[in-house]
């Protein structure tokens, strides 16, 4: 017989061939190699039905990304955390930025290019508080996700629920939870440009933050928005001026007065109390919170802070005199006045186009167009005041930027178009930057 | 997805197969090469094919030549650095007529290997981005680890009677004291390729061909044209000698070396194969050819499926990197189409791996081997040439003079991998010794 492996002629009882050493018997037959190839069309076949059907990418938490994500296409799922910002060359808006946080930890996710057109068109703009289901480039140093295609985000925005202004002016910071979706009704009275987009009071009471992303996409356009009765949709933030320490102890106030001893010469932070009493000869006030009251002795002066103002407090617990009293005296001591403000949504619903009425009647909130003579101004740093004759009678104007006054002087002619508000109790034009409102002097 | 496009993709993969398995017949090519040609062409045509499609043909010309590449290995001894270990027992085959089988149990090797990709992989998702972010921050000394192997594992041989100890001593010694240098030559010639080679700005994307053709090909060409050998007729047996156990041992020391050398940058196939094969335990030629054919499987399919695995998305190999430069691998979906791609790829090339060394093995023993190494010395040269100018050609002859010394000398040719090992372990340890050379 022949050899199967090496071809050539041995004896027919052979076992092992005594020239290549193959064995005779113990063989593999190559036809069933050739099944066994066959078959990964079985493999095939159930890729190309898995791959017809798809498959979602599985969601990575921020916690487990590290530098072997980094260029990776990962998937998370979270809440957007603050409020969107963007970076702009000459007008333009070259990239959208937001933080998404899953609850164990955060990360930025920018936006570039076609891909900011795109969600502007389909209006799929993330805002605080949206539920994110993003995909993207991870990229590892920066501790970002670049959305490279708008499909690869689905936004979940949780219902509004309507509240009044006078239900948040002044709430507690324990009434509302940040990023609760509310919606308010009001008109715009004041309008504040920072870098980070525009603090507008509404009904003179509360502050909604048009975050700048919104204005320089065009989202949300101010000057339309200040010429109506409208209803804002946004998240809640409580907004502390001036973030507390670690080093001050929060405390009760009804149990820092029964521990005086305990407590005698520490830091102490109170979160929310109540002006009662103002003694600005002796740069005093009082506040009251959970059925006590404190005299709060303030260095610098206690001017900004009336009776019935809402303050976060942190200074030293100090003995003055034998009296119990909080000192606000040191570099990191604060009185505040924190409170709710509103997160604008990329959205709001205008209920009442309002008009500018020539000579119009000075109800507040009203949109009036006055045309008079300057009979007296005062500038400030950021705004002027204006005292108008017109239609035998003056008018109060205040100007919210100065930069909105051109050849300012007594005798020239005016024309006025603002929104009326109160101020201490008068009626008075309140000229907003941004919206339809001018100041136009004809020298 | 729509079935005309899952058609379009089968095509495309049956395209790259095609390209891939007829450039893989080309002695001392590797698809790597030819890759980078097709990378420069997609990116100027971008706007017309779906960047899927041209990963998917990408995907199909390296699964082709992970098997196809075995013919020029053991018909032409012409090796790469991952078919230099089988040279010497396929070379064995050959003599005795039984290239065929070979070849066969090669093929065999890589077929189990591409089950273990396509079936193992996505199993073991969770598991493998677990084990490589262990893994990635230990990665320089793990490398140092594998180079000290590789030293270590060589002892002096016993070389028989001699006239006196020291005479015993000096010839157990020679060969070790060669593999070192071999060693060294090859490092100090991977820290000048990689740091400051003389290959022209606009091929210096291919440095690396000249010194691993020269290291691996033409040495082994150049002691076939002066060694005497003849090729006997060669035989088409029906079955091959092996029994299931012995693949199957041979398929797991394969596979488990290949995914080694698939994770670990700088280690490859051939590397990853033969210290699966001391793992292992592997006895005989046998096993060690299935193994091999695994290993070399796994470590260059392997390393484009863990690129697409979901979560993990692993950049190793020149293809991963090329892929990543105009795709990012962004769904499930994807996966299952390059698993359903690599499927299909390792069937054609199977069976052209077959029935190539079919045509072959009837042929093969009628050319003159001399005549039949000059003309695959010559088309070596003239790819080098091609692919690296002259400068390449200088660097091929160094490297070959390198390649030769443990063919000479009888030591381990895998002294030669030092050319990729050494410089990216001194690299990814943060040792800069290309500036001590005066390489910067």
């Amino acid at each position: 017989m022949k050899c199967p492996s090496c071809g050539r002629e041995i004896p027919d009882d052979s076992e092992i061939c005594p020239y290549c050493t193959a064995s005779i018997k113990h063989r593999v037959k190559i036809r069933t190699i050739y099944v066994i190839a066959i078959s990964l069309v079985i493999l095939v076949a159930s890729y190309g039905v898995l791959a017809y059907y798809g498959g979602e990418v599985p969601i990575t938490k921020i916690k487990d990304l590290g530098l072997t994500d980094n260029y990776n296409f990962i998937r998370l799922h979270g809440k957007v955390d603050g409020y969107p910002w963007v970076y702009e060359n000459d007008y333009q808006v070259t990239s959208f930025r937001f933080k998404l946080n899953d609850g164990t930890g955060s990360v930025t996710i920018k936006v570039y290019g076609d891909v900011i057109k795109r969600m502007v068109e389909e209006h799929k703009i993330p805002a605080m508080g949206d539920t994110v289901d993003i995909k993207g480039t991870y990229m590892y140093s920066s501790n970002s996700l670049i959305l490279n295609n708008i499909d690869y985000i689905e936004i979940e925005k949780p219902e509004h629920k309507g509240v009044k202004i006078d239900d948040i002016f002044n709430a507690a910071p324990w009434e509302y939870k940040n990023g609760d979706k509310v919606f308010v009704n009001g008109n715009i009275t004041s309008v504040r440009e920072f870098s980070f987009g525009f603090i507008c009071t509404i009904d003179e009471k509360f502050d909604v933050l048009i975050p700048r992303a919104y204005y320089s996409l065009h989202i949300l356009n101010i000057s339309e928005m200040g010429s109506a009765y409208l209803q804002f949709y946004g998240a809640l933030e409580f907004y502390q001026p001036v973030a507390p320490s670690d080093t001050y102890k929060v405390v009760n106030l009804p149990d820092l007065l029964s521990n005086t001893e305990n407590y005698n010469g520490s830091y102490v932070r109170i979160t929310w109390a109540k002006v009662t009493d103002r003694n600005i000869l002796n740069n005093t006030i009082t506040v009251y919170s959970n059925g006590s009251y404190i005299p709060v002795y303030v260095r610098n002066g206690v001017k900004y802070y009336a009776p019935g103002d809402y303050v976060e407090i942190q200074g030293r617990f100090i003995n003055y005199k034998g009296n119990w009293e909080i000192s606000v005296s040191h570099t990191n001591d604060f009185v505040t006045e924190p409170r709710w403000e509103l997160i604008e949504d990329p959205t709001y619903k205008v209920l009442d186009k309002k008009e500018y009425v020539p000579n119009g009647p000075m109800k507040e909130f009203s949109l009036v167009e006055i045309k008079g003579t300057i009979v007296d101004y005062r500038i400030f740093s950021y705004s002027v005041s204006l005292t108008i004759w017109a239609n035998n009678q003056s008018y109060m104007v205040y100007v919210e930027n100065k930069a909105m006054v051109k050849n300012m002087d007594y005798g020239n002619s005016v024309v006025i178009k603002g929104i009326v508000t109160l101020y201490n109790g008068q009626p008075e034009i309140k000229v907003r930057p941004f919206t339809n409102d001018v100041v136009e002097v004809e020298v | 997805m729509t079935i005309g496009y899952l058609l379009m993709a089968i095509a495309f993969v049956l395209i790259g197969s095609l390209i891939g398995s007829a450039l893989s017949m080309l002695p001392g090519l590797h698809v790597y090469n030819v890759i980078g040609f097709f990378l420069l062409f997609y990116f100027t045509a971008s706007f017309v094919l779906d960047p899927m499609f041209m990963v998917l043909m990408l995907i199909g010309m390296l699964v082709s030549y992970a098997f196809v590449f075995t013919i020029p290995s053991i018909y032409f001894s012409a090796p790469d650095d991952s078919t230099m270990f089988v040279l010497m027992p396929s070379l064995r085959y050959l003599k005795e007529g039984r290239g065929h089988e070979a070849v066969v149990l090669i093929a065999t090797g890589a077929l189990t290997g591409l089950f273990a990709i396509v079936l193992f992989v996505p199993l073991f998702m969770g598991p493998l981005s677990i084990v490589w972010d262990i893994v990635s921050t230990h990665l320089h000394w793990i490398i140092g680890a594998v180079i000290a192997y590789m030293l270590l594992s060589e002892f002096p041989k016993d070389f028989g009677r001699h006239k006196n100890p020291l005479h015993g001593l000096k010839e157990g010694w020679k060969t070790i004291m060669a593999g070192y240098l071999t060693f060294f030559l090859s490092s100090i010639l991977g820290l000048i390729t990689f740091n400051k080679t003389i290959v022209p700005a606009n091929h210096a994307f291919q440095s690396l061909m000249a010194p691993l053709i020269g290291l691996f090909a033409t040495s082994s060409i150049i002691l076939n044209l002066i060694s005497k050998y003849e090729i006997p007729e060669q035989n088409i047996p029906k079955s091959i000698d092996s029994t299931p156990q012995e693949i199957l041992h041979g398929a797991v020391a394969g596979s488990s070396g290949g995914l080694f050398a698939a994770f670990l940058p700088a280690v490859t196939a051939g590397v990853g194969g033969y210290m699966a094969s001391h793992a292992f335990a592997q006895k005989g030629d046998k096993s060690f050819l299935v193994s091999m054919g695994a290993s070399r499987v796994v470590y260059y399919v392997g390393a484009i499926a863990l690129f697409f695995l979901p979560v993990l998305h692993l950049r190793r190999g020149a293809l991963a990197m090329g892929i990543n430069l105009f795709f990012t691998p962004e769904s499930v979906q994807q996966f299952y189409l390059v698993d359903m791609g690599i499927a299909i790829a390792g069937i054609f090339a199977f069976f052209v791996v077959i029935y190539a060394s079919k045509f072959l093995a009837k042929r093969i023993y009628k050319i003159n081997p001399k005549a039949l190494n000059l003309i695959v010395l010559g088309i070596v040269v003239a790819l080098v040439y091609f692919m690296t100018s002259w400068q390449g050609l200088i660097i091929m002859s160094v490297a070959t003079a390198i390649g030769l010394i443990p063919v000479l000398f009888n030591s381990r040719r895998s002294h030669c991998l030092a050319v990729i090992l050494v410089p990216i372990w001194l690299n990814m340890s943060g040792i800069a010794l290309g500036g001590f050379f005066g390489l910067w």
